[in-house]
């Protein structure tokens, strides 16, 4: 009996063992969708592909924002009293050149950069096996995120020369790719957007926002524009190709914005000089465009009638709002400056320190507040032109709705004058070409020039794209990388012609030991 | 589900069913035997013991001795029957009554109750013959108070049991580590067992329903619990009712908190005086006269009262007990409040001569509660004296409310809100059959249903809501548990003296956790008034702003445990457990958790009768693997695609999808397993007890967010197995009766815990790791400075930091030029600067007995351990002082340099504390026959610190925000600057039994 009784109870666990639902361990998933599951409509597709578009949020108003503007002539994040910004060093880093591969700043952006390639890759990826496309949409939404991809390998190859170049997507093999040196990476370059330029969707209103044929041959312009700061060579006439390349897009239907502000506006979606763009929406909390918080002071919001707090950062470099002749429009329309008034009562603004909130041009190092060992120091609260470029809404809390364009024609005008002169084209049409720039921005020809000379087409640069993450790569074209433009701090660069490029992300190597550090900097250790 | 399994096999052989049926009546009829037993219950020195429990074995079905010691009880079967007599004080004694009627006991004094039956993974033992290493924690020995939970009972009570109540915040849990941090992936702590039923939650039980609790402290005794015991197992058995007689039970007391500490700031004079002394304009500030202590602003008396009630009672068939508590606790912070009323019914009957057993138990909690924003704290660092909170026409001060780091805290407090209400319900049933002598089967099913609305509001009146011109949050999460377990159980007594004694249990478990929550925000209130109770106001809606979400996972087990012992003189247990998870990878959803452990009773030996002195004398030594997944969120092993706001379309702004993380279709069990050694020993008449202990304790496969390589992984983190960490550490336990006697009695215990913690690996062939940099204390103008390291050979909570040396005439910083690049204090001249776990902690208890009076003592703390005084580094310098106020300190006006996260800062935070203080008074109510017991007592918390800490408390929490955060944990021993003052509490308390 008890022997049984016993046998009964093990056979009934038993069977219950053997049954599959009581070892069921199979996951439901409710809130995601498992990857066979999806890409499985057009409408899925392009839900993929749109957020390859939006890996561009991850360019601007951040981490490449931050290294061009800091690097370059344009803008400077000085350390306000009190310390505020001072932030280990970082940005007095970036503006002296003083590189090394722990600067958060340059992290970041390492990081969004790959992790955008990444995306693009695995979208690619997706497309490629994808069933529900006709081979006309394939090919070209392909086209579109490849297009994504090599722009962002571009931005890596700009910033650091020689970059890991892994293009392929495996969701099971993981292979740590090695660096491939900055010409191998230029050839892959105009490989493929030859591949894919007309591919890419037609340059039309409708695809605002996508990786156009216009973004393609912008980007090959840009490509053969820097070749020979880059040091590559390419076996073609470069300026020349610049030049074509620019015809090229100049015929594709994209005008100059009779009103220059157009382009900045919250509804600059509706600009025809976008070529590239990176649509922000102020609805959306993704990635969001908070410009403002980045550059406006902590009270400035009551100038504009807006409820955020701002936290008072980056503003222009003195000597380069010195540039911007006091009647140019894109003075006041690119820098906040002078005494800020609350826009409802009419008071002036006062900082907490008890000073009047005025935004001088001159950026000055408080006296006896220079960091140890150099002449970097803290300056005022209000000191500094702020950027001003993008209009700022009056209900503005936390997102802007106006977007940035990566590529817009005028710089195509002025990269065609630039290739004109630089090549020995002619001269006249490049002064007829700079001129554009400036009538559109003064509304008439009063301040149009009789010729022009590459002073002027630099020039012409710095006012027109001012915020606009060209400064570094067109100060090394121009030779004058290692002048800042704020003298009165008297923090002279480092020079040297590896600064260049800078260093790779210490977090990079981390991960990945394959990767050597860039010439000029020490070997990479932990 | 299992039950139709068990009926489909009945029904596979339905004569061995009706066999097996006939063989239930069978034994009933031949065995039942009624009979009622008699005696009396003495003590060492022959004197009556009055109110001694006399209870059934396995029943509760008992009575108590009578003032002469006597006792006279029913039983349904008197040879199988066993006694078990215990009394508070003396050790516990069983008696099989073979047929007896009256058998009577003499008891022997104890410091430590030996034949104590103490709850143990799925059943219980007596202390004598536990192999692992148990702690046992008893009513009578909880922490007196004001209490929340049974964390609130243990701390300090159980050596290597690290119980951190960081905050005043009286929403708020505590953290809990036994024997050392032992994961990097969000280390939850102990799992909770609630009468049997694993992964609880504290807050479901109310303190006064709690009769002990006992801690799993190695992995042979938590392997049983398998892949969640990594952390430790504490079990809480809660209270029953006892057959022999109904009880009325309440238990209420009121207590007043203060703040212990808050933040020494300068008022206005001073503030104005240190401006003029460093040369400072302050000129702007000329219109504002006030004087205003902003942390004083914040902070009050705290009421708070709690009263529980409960019946028990039943007969010798059936027992009860019900009870309901009311908690309303009030924080030392304005705005700062829990409220909770605690329901639990048990009902458990008997029938088929007591061979069948169906308990149903229900409980509910029901909490309200409101959370203040810590950071309304870093406004009052920041606000100068010189402004008021309130403006001369009574309205809120607000001219501060749009700068940095300042507002008006007051108003804050005032109007903007996060309350919660809370409600956790669960039943569960239990049916248990004998069938036959020794071998019971029992079938328990468990539902429980956690539901939680949130309301957040931020008015845009105020400094916080203003950004947003007012913020409104709702936000309802709901999760659900079903359990299902079998086990079986035999137990066996055998041989010529009942040398032999086997104890085994198999058992099947199923469970599934789901949950879902759904939120929604709105922003831009043009009418604020309605708060999060009408959102519908708020004019701005965000894509991301209305969410919603639902996962579920399961958990899939098969354990079994054997036990042998020899005249209590061998003991040997092993258990093994087969869990699965639904959450790991295709190929690894399984796991194996094995533990042997062993002791021997040398006391028992007869070499060892010569040696009086020693009553008892216990060598263990165990083994154990347990694995940990608690931390670990569901699906994580999957290419998963999800929305990721939207993007342009042509005018158009459809929604956006992208994959969501690196998948890892690898992802496994975390390992952790230990050596326990132990000895356990009562000497002296029994007058001194304790336990040292020794173990190793190694973590494998460490869960982590492993940093990876992009490109070739889409992401740069992945979820994966990758490091190892070992504990290693020694425990002491000393209980002694210093003075025991009729009039007054002084009994004093000690507990010591020594845990040294390191990372031995964080690289494997496809990951590869260095330095790790945690922490995140915050100084203004030194963003992404952090203060810890995780790396291989050094302990979680290293600090990693430059080290000052000291502040030069000038008022510098002088740091150290540890890389010589000629700039001292920069990032390649941090090196390690202490760390933040302790290299001891300790606790003593101290309760005094004489005549009616009863009080207790308490002391607990640790030493070795480092905290950084963040709040110092961050409002100690004077650095913003002509736009914010600072805290007074000897380097104020002297600094002439901006504070960095440094060596500075880190402080010595060894401690002690009087934690515990308790005096109580028990009437005679022996002449009042309606009346059991009256008792009033008066408990004091916190009353003193004894340190050399600097900042605020020393005692910090392991990590501030949530457990589930990423890195939470990972950079203890940082005192926030958000940080919630700790409460004083003064209690008055009555027990009453009618």
């Amino acid at each position: 009996m008890k022997k049984k009784t016993i046998i009964s109870l093990l056979a009934g666990a038993a069977l219950c063992f053997t049954m599959p639902s009581c070892m069921d361990l199979d996951e439901t998933v409710y809130d995601k969708l498992p990857s066979d599951q999806f890409a499985q409509t057009e409408v899925e597709i392009n839900a993929l592909v749109g957020n390859a578009h939006n890996t561009l949020r991850r360019y601007w108003p951040n981490n490449f924002f931050y290294l061009s503007e800091n690097i370059g002539s344009m803008a400077v994040t000085p350390s306000r009293r009190g310390g505020d910004w001072y932030d280990g060093g970082q940005y007095q880093l970036l503006y002296t050149h003083n590189f090394n591969s722990q600067i958060s700043v340059i992290k970041g952006s390492w990081n969004a950069a790959t992790e955008s390639i990444g995306t693009c890759s695995a979208t690619i990826y997706t497309l490629e096996n994808s069933t529900v496309l006709t081979e006309e949409q394939k090919v070209s939404k392909i086209a579109d995120v490849r297009g994504i991809r090599a722009f962002w390998i571009y931005v890596m190859m700009d910033y650091w020369g020689n970059i890991p170049l892994l293009t392929e997507y495996d969701p099971v093999d993981k292979v740590l790719p090695s660096c491939t040196p900055r010409q191998e990476v230029f050839n892959w370059l105009v490989q493929e957007l030859n591949e894919i330029k007309d591919q890419c969707p037609a340059p039309t209103a409708e695809n605002y926002a996508c990786f156009t044929q216009g973004a393609a041959y912008t980007l090959l312009a840009k490509l053969y524009l820097n070749a020979d700061a880059w040091g590559v060579t390419t076996g073609e006439n470069n300026y020349q190709k610049v030049v074509e390349y620019c015809d090229k897009v100049m015929t594709m239907g994209y005008i100059l914005e009779p009103v220059w502000k157009d382009n900045f506006s919250q509804t600059n979606n509706n600009s025809r000089e976008a070529i590239f763009a990176c649509a922000f929406s102020a609805s959306d909390t993704e990635n969001s465009n908070g410009l403002h918080f980045n550059t406006l002071h902590y009270k400035d919001n009551l100038a504009i009638g807006a409820t955020f707090t701002a936290n008072n950062g980056v503003c222009a470099q003195p000597d380069y709002v010195k540039l911007f002749p006091e009647d140019d429009p894109r003075r006041e329309g690119s820098f906040l400056l002078g005494q800020q008034y609350n826009i409802n009562t009419g008071e002036e603004l006062v900082t907490d320190h008890g000073r009047l909130l005025n935004h001088t041009v001159d950026v000055t190092v408080i006296p006896t507040t220079e960091y140890p060992g150099t002449n970097w120091g803290q300056v005022e609260q209000e000191d500094g032109g702020r950027c001003w470029k993008w209009p700022y809404a009056s209900d503005l809390t936390s997102a802007m709705e106006n977007d940035f364009h990566v590529f817009r024609l005028a710089d195509v005008y002025l990269m065609k004058a630039e290739a004109l002169l630089r090549g020995g084209g002619s001269a006249a049409e490049a002064t007829t070409l700079v001129n554009a720039i400036r009538e559109r921005a003064y509304g008439n020809g009063d301040h149009n020039y009789t010729t022009v000379g590459l002073d002027e087409v630099q020039l012409e640069r710095r006012l027109e794209l001012a915020w606009e993450v060209t400064s570094r790569q067109d100060d090394i074209r121009f030779g004058c990388y290692e002048t800042g433009m704020w003298s009165s701090v008297n923090c002279p660069r480092e020079t040297g012609e590896y600064l260049k490029l800078l260093p790779i992300s210490q977090d990079a190597w981390q991960v990945n030991p394959n990767l050597t550090q860039n010439p000029g900097y020490p070997p990479f250790s932990n | 589900m299992r039950q139709k399994k068990m009926f489909t096999s009945f029904k596979h052989s339905r004569l061995l069913a009706t066999s097996v049926l006939m063989s239930f009546c069978m034994t009933g009829a031949v065995f039942a035997q009624r009979a009622t037993i008699k005696g009396s219950v003495v003590d060492e020195n022959g004197e009556p013991v009055i109110g001694a429990n006399i209870l059934v074995k396995g029943t509760t079905n008992g009575t108590i001795t009578d003032i002469n010691g006597n006792y006279s009880l029913e039983v349904e079967n008197a040879k199988s029957t066993v006694l078990q007599i215990s009394y508070i004080g003396y050790n516990s004694v069983e008696e099989a009554v073979k047929g007896r009627n009256d058998i009577s006991f003499k008891l022997e004094p104890s410091v430590v109750n030996l034949g104590e039956v103490v709850a143990i993974g799925y059943g219980t033992q007596t202390r004598r013959e536990i192999t692992g290493s148990v702690a046992n924690v008893a009513e009578e020995n909880f922490n007196k108070g004001v209490t929340r939970d049974a964390s609130d009972l243990l701390q300090g009570k159980v050596a290597g049991l690290t119980i951190t109540t960081g905050s005043g915040d009286v929403t708020r849990g505590s953290q809990i580590q036994l024997r050392g941090t032992s994961t990097l992936q969000n280390d939850q702590g102990p799992m909770i067992v609630i009468d049997g039923i694993p992964g609880g939650d504290m807050s479901t039980v109310s303190p006064s329903d709690i009769e002990s609790i006992s801690v799993l402290k190695d992995a042979s005794s938590a392997a049983i619990y398998g892949s969640r015991a990594a952390g430790g197992v504490i079990l809480i058995t809660t209270k029953r009712g006892s057959g022999s007689k109904t009880t009325i039970n309440y238990d209420g007391y009121v207590t007043a908190s203060t703040a212990a500490n808050k933040p020494d700031m300068l008022n206005a004079q001073e503030w104005r005086e240190v401006n003029a002394l460093l040369g400072k304009d302050i000129s702007a500030f000329d219109g504002y006269n006030a004087d205003t202590d902003w942390f004083g602003e914040m902070l009050q008396t705290g009421i708070s009262q709690q009263h529980a009630l409960s019946l028990s009672g039943g007969t010798s068939k059936s027992n009860y007990r019900a009870s309901y508590t009311y908690m309303d606790r009030n924080g030392v912070v304005r705005n700062n409040y829990l409220t909770r009323h605690s329901f639990r019914f048990q009902f458990q009957q008997r029938a088929i001569n007591d061979r069948l057993r169906i308990s149903l138990t229900g409980s509910a909690t029901l909490t309200d509660s409101d959370r203040p924003f810590n950071d309304d704290f870093i406004l009052a660092y920041n606000m100068p004296p010189v402004y008021p909170v309130y403006n001369e026409d009574g309205s809120y001060f607000k001219g501060a409310n749009t700068a940095y780091d300042q507002g008006n805290p007051v108003q804050n407090q005032d109007q903007n809100y996060r309350r919660s209400r809370n409600n956790y319900f669960y039943g569960a049933g239990d049916v248990q059959f004998q069938i036959i002598d020794g071998l019971t089967t029992k079938v328990q099913l468990y539902k429980s249903r956690f539901a939680s609305d949130y309301s957040e509001w931020q008015d845009p009146d105020n400094s916080r809501g203003d950004n947003n011109n007012g913020l409104a949050i709702r936000r309802n999460r709901t999760w659900d548990r079903n359990l299902l377990e079998w086990t079986a159980n035999y137990n066996k007594v055998f041989g010529s003296e009942e040398q032999h004694k086997i104890d085994a249990i198999i058992g099947y478990s199923w469970e599934n956790n789901e949950y879902a929550d759904q939120s929604a925000q709105a922003t831009n209130f043009a009418v604020g008034t309605m708060g999060a109770d009408n959102i519908q106001t708020g004019n701005t809606l965000k894509i991301g702003e209305v969410t919603s979400s639902r996962n579920e996972y399961k958990l899939i087990s098969l354990f079994a445990r054997a036990h042998y012992s020899y005249k209590e003189k061998y003991m040997i247990t092993a258990t093994v457990r087969r869990d699965g998870s639904s959450k790991f990878g295709a190929n690894h959803k399984w796991g194996i958790f094995p533990s042997v452990s062993a002791a021997w009773g040398i006391s028992q030996e007869d070499f060892m009768e010569s040696a009086e002195w020693v009553n008892d004398l216990k060598l263990r030594a165990g083994y154990g693997v347990t694995g940990n997944q608690d931390g670990l969120q569901p699906y994580k092993s999957m290419e998963l695609y999800s929305s990721a706001g939207t993007y342009y379309s042509n005018g158009a702004l459809p929604t956006a999808f992208r994959l969501t993380q690196n998948a890892n279709p690898d992802l496994k069990w975390e390992q952790t397993s230990m050596l326990n050694i132990g000895l356990d020993f009562t000497l002296f008449n029994s007058r001194l007890n304790g336990t040292i202990e020794w173990y190793d304790k190694r973590t494998s496969d460490m869960l982590y967010r492993y940093r990876v390589s992009t490109p070739t992984y889409v992401y740069n983190t992945i979820m994966a197995n990758v490091g190892d960490m070992k504990n290693t550490g020694i425990e002491i336990l000393l209980n002694l009766d210093v003075i025991r006697n009729k009039k007054f009695t002084w009994n004093t215990s000690i507990n010591l815990a020594h845990n040294k913690n390191e990372i031995t690996k964080l690289s494997n062939e496809l990951y590869s790791t260095g330095k790790i940099y945690v922490g995140d204390p915050w100084i203004r103008g030194q963003s992404n400075q952090t203060s810890h390291v995780l790396e291989v050979g050094r302990p979680i909570g290293q600090f990693y930091v430059p080290r000052c040396l000291g502040i030069d005439a000038e008022g510098k910083f002088i740091y150290e030029d540890l890389d010589g690049d000629g700039v001292a204090g920069a990032e390649g001249d941090r090196t390690y600067c202490g760390d933040a776990q302790p290299d001891l902690t300790y606790g003593w208890n101290n309760t005094f007995t004489w005549g009616n009076w009863d009080a207790s003592i308490f002391f607990r703390g640790t030493i070795g351990n480092k905290v950084l005084n963040n709040p110092l580094a961050a409002y100690g310098n004077n650095t913003y002082i002509n736009g914010a106020n600072a805290m007074k300190n000897d380097d104020l006006t002297r600094l002439n340099d901006i504070s960095k996260v440094s060596s500075y800062y880190i402080e010595n935070a060894s401690f002690m504390r009087l934690d515990n203080m308790s005096i109580g008074y028990t009437f005679n109510t022996k002449k009042i026959d309606w009346l059991e017991k009256a008792r009033v007592y008066v408990a004091a918390q916190n009353l003193f610190v004894i340190t050399g800490y600097k900042g605020l408390d020393p005692e910090v929490e392991n990590f501030r925000g949530e457990a589930s955060d990423d890195d939470a944990g990972l950079s203890p021993g940082i005192e926030p600057r958000n940080y919630f003052p700790k409460s004083r509490s003064f209690t008055f308390g009555v027990n009453l039994t009618f």
